[in-house]
C-alpha cells in the first residue's frame, strides 16, 4: 500500500502498489451438474466405471471488495470507508492521524488473499504504516 | 469544513499560545470580533418567530422598544424611527464605525450608559433606512434588545433561545484583558503596537464579544444554514428575511454578508483577532479563527482567497462527519 501526500490538508492513502492478490482452491465450491433428485438406474455390474468429473475451473477473481479504516481498530474519531476504482483505493483520514500503525478492514474475492510484499494481511488486524 | 452540514474537516496550525509552547488545538477558544454580530441576528429571529418581535418595531422613545430606558428625552432627529430591521442592516442612520465609533469610546463605561451618552451626544447623519454604515453600536443596541424582551443577560438569553437547542455549551462571552482569559482560550497577539488586551471586550457582547472553537461555530453554522440534511434553527421564511439585503446596501443583509451567488458570510476583525465564517450555496461552510492580525488592508481578502483557492483545488472529499 502506498502512503500517500496530504493533500489540501486531507490525508488520502491510495495506490494498490505493493498489493498482492492471489487466488486460491482452498475452500472454492464450483457446481458439477445433475441434482440430488435425478433420478438415474444403475449401471449393469461389469461396466467400466464412470470417468471423474472434470477438476473445477480457478475463479480469476483477485479484487480488493471493501476497504475502509474503522475507528474500532484505529485511534480515529469515525470509521472512514475509501473508495475502489480499478486498481485505486482511496480512503480520507482526519487531519492529525497517526499514520504508522493503521489497520484496514477489508474484504476481498471468495477464496482470494491479500499481502502486501510477503506480508500477508488480515482484515482490522494487521497494522501497517 | 463542513459539506452538506457533516463536519468534513478540522485543523488547527500553529501556536495557542508562543511563550508557552503550546500548539494549537481543536479544543481551543477563540475570540470571534464581528462573527458574532450572525449570532446575534439569529437570536433576533427567535425572537421573532416566537412572537415577541417585530423586524418594524422601533427602539427608542415612546412606542419603542426602550420608551425612556436611554438617553435624554426628547431625542434627536430620527432617533424614534430608528427600528430593529434597519439595525440588523446596518442602515439605523449613524453610529459608524470609523474613528468616532461609539463602541470604542468611554471605555469604563456599561452598556447602559454608554447607549444613554451616544443617544446624547452623537446625533444621526442620515435619516433611518436611507443610507448603509456599518455600526457596531446598533449591534449593542440589539443585544439589549434581547435582554429587554427576555428578561435575561444577553449572554444567558442567547445560549437558552440558540446555543444550548443545538448543543453548544462551550460558547461564551470573552474577558478583556490576559488575565480574563479561559481555560482553552488562545492567547492574542498584536502586531505593529496593537493591544489585543486593551478594548472593553465584555461590553462589546452583541457586536464583538463572543469566543467559540471553530468546531461549535461549525455546528452553529449547519443550524442555520438552510441545507436539507440537517434540521435548521430558524424557518425557511425566517432564513430568507435574514439573508435578505437591504436597498441601501445589496451586500449586507442581517448580520450577514451576501452575494449574488447566494453565499453568506462575516468577518470580524480586533487587534489580535481575524476571524471569517462563509456559507456558501453549493453545500459547503467554513470557518476561520485567527489569534493574530497583521495591519494591512487586504488582509481580509487574503486570509479568504486562501480558502476559495485551496477549495477550488478540491476534487474530493470525505463523506465522515466529524461532529
Amino acid at each position: 500500500m502506498r502512503k500517500e501526500i496530504e493533500r489540501r490538508g486531507f490525508l488520502k492513502l491510495s495506490g494498490m502498489g505493493g498489493v498482492v492478490l492471489a487466488t486460491s482452491l482452498g475452500g472454492l465450491v464450483t457446481a458439477c451438474g445433475g441434482s440430488s433428485g435425478d433420478v438415474t438406474e444403475a449401471p449393469p455390474a461389469l461396466s467400466p466405471p464412470p470417468p471423474p468429473p472434470p477438476p473445477p475451473a480457478p475463479s480469476s477473481a483477485k479484487s480488493v471488495t471493501a476497504f475502509s479504516f474503522l475507528k474500532a481498530d484505529n485511534a480515529i474519531p469515525v470509521d472512514s470507508a475509501a473508495t475502489i476504482a480499478g486498481t485505486a483505493i482511496q480512503a480520507f483520514l482526519p487531519p492529525g492521524t497517526d499514520r504508522t500503525a493503521l489497520k484496514a478492514a477489508f474484504s476481498v474475492s471468495a477464496g482470494a488473499t491479500l499481502a502486501i510484499g510477503a506480508a500477508a494481511q488480515t482484515t482490522q488486524a494487521t497494522p501497517n504504516d | 469544513m463542513t459539506h452538506d452540514d457533516k463536519l468534513i474537516y478540522l485543523k488547527s496550525y500553529r501556536h495557542s499560545d508562543r511563550e508557552a509552547g503550546l500548539a494549537a488545538t481543536n479544543q481551543d477558544l477563540y475570540r470571534l470580533a464581528s462573527v458574532s454580530k450572525p449570532i446575534t441576528s439569529v437570536t433576533i429571529m427567535r425572537l421573532v418567530e416566537q412572537g415577541k418581535l417585530h423586524l418594524s418595531d422601533t427602539v427608542f422613545g415612546a412606542s419603542g422598544i426602550f420608551v425612556a430606558d436611554y438617553g435624554t428625552l426628547p431625542y434627536g432627529p430620527h432617533i424614534t424611527e430608528i427600528t430593529i430591521d434597519q439595525l440588523l442592516h446596518h442602515i439605523g442612520g449613524g453610529w459608524a464605525n470609523d474613528a468616532n465609533d461609539p463602541m470604542f469610546t468611554n471605555p469604563t463605561m456599561t452598556a447602559a450608559q454608554l447607549i444613554s451618552w451616544t443617544l446624547d451626544n452623537r446625533p444621526l447623519q442620515d435619516v433611518p433606512g436611507t443610507a448603509y454604515a456599518y455600526s457596531n453600536f446598533g449591534y449593542c443596541v440589539l443585544g439589549r434588545v434581547i435582554e429587554k424582551l427576555t428578561g435575561k443577560g444577553y449572554e444567558a438569553a442567547v445560549k437558552a433561545l440558540v446555543l444550548t437547542p443545538i448543543g453548544l455549551s462551550d460558547m461564551t462571552i470573552a474577558g478583556n484583558t490576559l488575565a480574563d482569559r479561559l481555560p482553552h482560550e488562545v492567547k492574542y497577539y498584536g502586531q505593529f503596537g496593537e493591544d489585543p488586551y486593551s478594548f472593553n471586550i465584555h461590553r462589546m457582547d452583541s457586536h464583538g464579544g463572543w469566543v467559540s472553537t471553530a468546531k461549535d461555530l461549525a455546528a452553529f453554522l449547519v443550524n442555520v444554514d438552510g441545507f436539507p440534511d440537517k434540521a435548521d434553527l430558524l424557518q425557511p421564511v425566517t432564513l430568507t428575511t435574514m439573508t435578505t439585503a437591504s436597498t441601501a446596501n445589496p451586500h449586507y443583509a442581517c448580520g450577514w454578508a451576501v452575494n449574488t451567488a447566494d453565499n453568506w458570510s462575516h468577518i470580524g476583525s480586533l487587534p489580535g483577532s481575524e476571524t471569517e465564517i462563509i456559507r456558501a450555496a453549493t453545500g459547503w461552510n467554513f470557518v476561520m479563527l485567527v489569534n493574530t492580525r497583521p495591519l494591512y488592508s487586504t488582509y481580509d481578502s487574503d486570509l479568504d482567497n486562501v480558502l476559495w483557492t485551496s477549495f477550488a483545488q478540491l476534487d474530493s472529499y470525505p463523506a465522515y462527519d466529524l461532529f
